[in-house]
């Protein structure tokens, strides 16, 4: 930018004419005068210095001709070609910095007016053609880049007087102006929506459109003023969404395939998200995804959840983990959805649960059936995990609808208690295939205990075969026992496994008793080796006290010499021999032969007595045995003389059943392949029905002593209570053990009353007090 | 004067007196509670004209065998026979009754 600075000698410079001119004439002037002075002698003339007074030669109207020409130029044909932004900018900035610029401002204003009403004119007279919309689209852009250049030119005018005088810079006077001549028009904007809507039609229904063009049509409107976006773009995109979307959900729940509906839910979300992305303001995302999803899902949700074949209750069914989980996204932003899961599947466990648990085929393997149930359980477990993402609500559901279904079968402790005593026989050795983890199996076992109401009937059936277990088996797999005992014990607490703990140190008492026993016997040359394990009472699950049997004097003198030395060291103390537990091992010798046969108590007394005679009758085995129970007798005879490849005895005669009448005879015949011959093994067995309600009573009963403890224990520490809220503390209390029903409580509390440990107060026949 | 009409001249609290006296009058020697028959034939005695329901409640126990009236169930049938209405509509099923009364309900509104 050259700047002349003319330096004043003399008023050389008159206004008006053009300033180039005069500029050069000045010049010239300068030069030649001071040319002048210098040839002629320097007369003693005053030199006045005056200050420098810089002014500009602005034609102020002449550059703003130019530059409304200009500006006009550029609207109308949009390019600069034949103009110079120098130039230009050079007219402007002189008028800005000769305080011109509110002229400027007011000119550059009112051409802006003229030509956007040329702009409009075109517009609207495409409107009857129908492409007023590609005549928008082109006009705008022509605008756009016409209002840029502008921009640039008058930039010193943006940055000096509207910044001070605080109006609306070029460019968004540009727009405003814009919005206020062209796009106000209610017809342009009824058009503008009438067009991006058929477009967005098309494309729903599968047609390409020109995306750019409404892309550039949307952005406008929203540079322009976001109101009018919302106005022209968004609420009647909203309100054709609901209605195109209306039809289509009709649609497809007619079609009753929950499952393609929610797919097409989820198709149609993407497409969305994808049309906001490309040409929608990002503001309007949330709310057509709320629109599709409201519309589809919101008021559908119980027709999706029932519908028949294809819904919630057919998706657990066939573990459709995808569909539940689009399923379970789409319905819990309502509270009634959440719900509608929950109930489901809540229903669909309790159905399946209970038909599952009391299945009378499903019962005669209580192993595979504990199994079944395990399985059964893992599926909804993955099902919540997975597809309804852990929600609190579901899994707390799922909590609830399962102990309901435990608690269904009565026989459901027993078949856990054999389940795990099935896993802890196979122990360290599993034959399938060892990838069965024991522990895995307890800990999944310990899953369905928790649920269980009835721990006290678990826990006799639990002891009942661990004693099988401790006292039958030849290994000792100490350690998962002890595993197993912990996570009970983690469950109920110490007392519940206190007595079974007692049983393990009993066991491990007895082996170090029978220690010292054989280093005290050491001297004396026993043919026979005894192997003593002394039970407490109490602890161990009762056993017949008819379980007394003669033993062999072999091991007789043995056995009393034991008993001895044991109460010798534990005076006051009663030792009971159990025949009934118990194995021995017999050497079988046959002609050259040795054997060794591995079978119980009673069938040992049994045997040993043959060593005497060859023949002997039902009446005799049984007075020489003294075994009593005459179903033992039978059922060890039966072991010993019946079965196949076992058979050591010969019955006479040879009927299928043992009668009293028969006679037995040493079987010379026998032979086996093995060297040792197990008779009867005893595993643990699922009771008969006539055991099993047996054993219900004897709980029953059990359970009468413990509520009446527990009303005792209440009724002390409160003194006086009302009836309910006895009944209630007594269920809490015991509930780790049993969930007592509340009229046995009020049994238990009429006989506590009997005994006068409690009685009615006076006044309120519905407290009770304790007596002391 | 009757017996039976003494009966009706003693006043609540003192009729309350005498039912509970005719428990233990009623007792065998060394036994706590009155078998049922006994029970049933001193309830008549004690009770006629003042429990609505007495038929029906002799009835029922003589039926049901129980194995001995307590004297804590002997004193709830006074109770029951002044509190609960004759048609068992105010009765309360957590109202503590002894369990034989809640029976008695149970088997009335079969």
């Amino acid at each position: 930018m050259l700047v002349l600075r003319i330096y004043r000698f003399k008023k050389v410079l008159k206004e008006g004419g053009s300033s180039s001119q005069s500029m050069a004439a000045a010049k010239r002037g300068a030069r030649s005068k001071a040319a002048a002075v210098a040839i002629e002698a320097p007369a003693p003339k005053k030199i006045r210095i005056n200050p420098v007074v810089r002014r500009y030669p602005i034609d102020v109207q002449g550059s703003s001709r130019v530059l409304q020409n200009a500006i006009g130029e550029i609207f109308r044909r949009s390019n600069a070609s034949g103009l110079s932004f120098e130039e230009l900018y050079r007219h402007a900035f002189n008028l800005c910095q000769g305080n011109h610029a509110a002229k400027l401002y007011q000119m550059f204003r009112e051409e802006l007016i003229r030509n956007l009403a040329v702009y409009r004119d075109g517009v609207f007279a495409a409107a009857d053609t129908g492409s007023m919309f590609e005549v928008l689209d082109e006009k705008w852009l022509e605008f756009s880049r016409a209002l840029q250049l502008i921009r640039a030119l008058l930039s010193c005018m943006d940055r000096t007087y509207v910044i001070r005088y605080r109006e609306r810079s070029v460019y968004d006077l540009g727009l405003e102006l814009w919005k206020v001549e062209v796009v106000s028009s209610p017809k342009l904007q009824a058009a503008l929506t009438a067009f991006l809507l058929g477009e967005i039609h098309k494309e729903r229904s599968g047609e390409m459109i020109d995306r750019s063009k409404m892309r550039r049509a949307v952005q406008m409107l929203i540079e322009l003023d976001y109101k009018i976006y919302l106005l022209v773009v968004e609420e009647p995109f909203i309100s054709a969404s609901k209605d195109f979307y209306s039809i289509e959900s009709q649609q497809l729940l007619a079609c009753g395939d929950c499952s393609a509906m929610l797919k097409r839910v989820e198709r149609r979300l993407k497409e969305e998200s994808m049309r906001v992305s490309r040409y929608l303001s990002e503001k309007t995302g949330p709310k057509i995804s709320r629109v599709v999803v409201d519309i589809f899902v919101g008021k559908n949700i119980k027709q999706l959840v029932d519908m028949e074949n294809t819904g919630l209750e057919f998706m657990l069914s066939q573990d459709r983990l995808d569909d539940l989980a689009r399923m379970y996204e789409f319905l819990q932003h309502w509270e009634e959805g959440g719900k509608e899961i929950l109930d489901g599947l809540t229903r669909h466990i309790k159905a399946n649960g209970a038909q599952l648990v009391q299945d009378p085929e499903r019962q005669k393997d209580p192993v595979a059936f504990i199994q079944l149930l395990l399985s059964f359980k893992e599926k909804y477990d993955a099902i919540v995990s997975s597809s309804f993402k852990r929600n609190k609500a579901v899994a707390a559901g799922l909590e609830v609808a399962f102990a309901e279904v435990v608690n269904l079968n009565r026989r459901l402790p027993e078949f856990l208690s054999l389940f795990l005593d099935n896993k802890l026989r196979q122990g360290g050795k599993s034959d399938s295939g060892g990838s069965d983890d024991p522990e895995a199996f307890m800990d999944k076992a310990m899953l369905i205990f928790r649920y269980i109401n009835e721990k006290d009937m678990f826990e006799k059936y639990y002891k009942h075969h661990l004693a099988k277990r401790l006292l039958l088996s030849k290994f000792a797999e100490d350690e998962l026992e002890r595993s197993l005992i912990l996570k009970i014990k983690t469950v109920c607490g110490y007392q519940f496994t206190s007595k079974i703990e007692t049983m393990l140190k009993d066991m491990r008492t007895s082996e170090d008793l029978m220690q010292r026993f054989r280093n005290m016997q050491a001297n004396i040359n026993a043919a026979v080796n005894i192997n003593v394990q002394v039970l407490t009472t109490g602890s161990w699950p009762a056993y017949a006290s008819s379980s007394q049997c003669i033993l062999p004097r072999e091991v007789h003198g043995l056995c009393e010499r034991f008993k001895t030395f044991y109460l010798m060291q534990h005076r006051g103390r009663r030792l009971t021999w159990q025949g009934n537990l118990g194995s021995a091992d017999l050497k079988l010798t046959i002609d050259d032969t040795t054997k060794t046969l591995s079978c119980s108590t009673y069938q040992m007394c049994i045997l040993m007595l043959f060593n005497d005679s060859d023949r002997l009758s039902y009446k005799e085995i049984k007075d020489a045995t003294g075994i009593q129970q005459a179903s033992e007798l039978k059922r060890n005879l039966q072991s010993l003389a019946l079965v196949r490849g076992k058979n050591v005895l010969r019955k006479e005669p040879m009927s299928k059943e043992i009668g009293e009448t028969d006679v037995f005879v040493f079987n010379e015949a026998f032979t086996s392949k093995l060297a040792k011959i197990k008779i009867c093994t005893v595993a643990a067995q699922k009771e008969t029905g006539e055991e099993n309600s047996r054993t219900r009573e004897t709980i029953e009963s059990d359970r009468n002593p413990q509520i009446e403890a527990a009303i005792v224990r209440v009724m002390k520490s409160r003194q006086r209570m009302e009836h309910n809220n006895l009944v209630s503390e007594v269920i809490a209390q015991l509930q780790s053990r049993f969930t007592p029903n509340p009229a046995v409580i009020k049994k238990r509390i009429e006989a506590l009353i009997e005994r006068d440990y409690l009685e009615r107060d006076r006044d309120d026949r519905r407290t009770y007090c304790y007596l002391a | 004067l009757t017996p039976r009409n003494l009966l009706q001249l003693l006043d609540a609290r003192r009729f309350g007196t005498f039912y509970r006296f005719v428990f233990f009058m009623c007792r065998e020697k060394g036994q706590k509670s009155l078998t049922v028959s006994i029970a049933v034939d001193a309830w008549r005695l004690a009770l006629t004209g003042r429990f609505r329901l007495l038929d029906q409640w002799c009835e029922f126990v003589r039926m049901h065998h129980r194995h001995a009236i307590t004297e804590d169930t002997w004193r709830q049938v006074l109770e029951f026979s002044r509190v609960v209405h004759e048609d068992l509509s105010n009765y309360d099923p957590e109202g503590a009754w002894p369990v034989l009364v809640d029976e008695f309900v149970d088997h009335m509104y079969r």
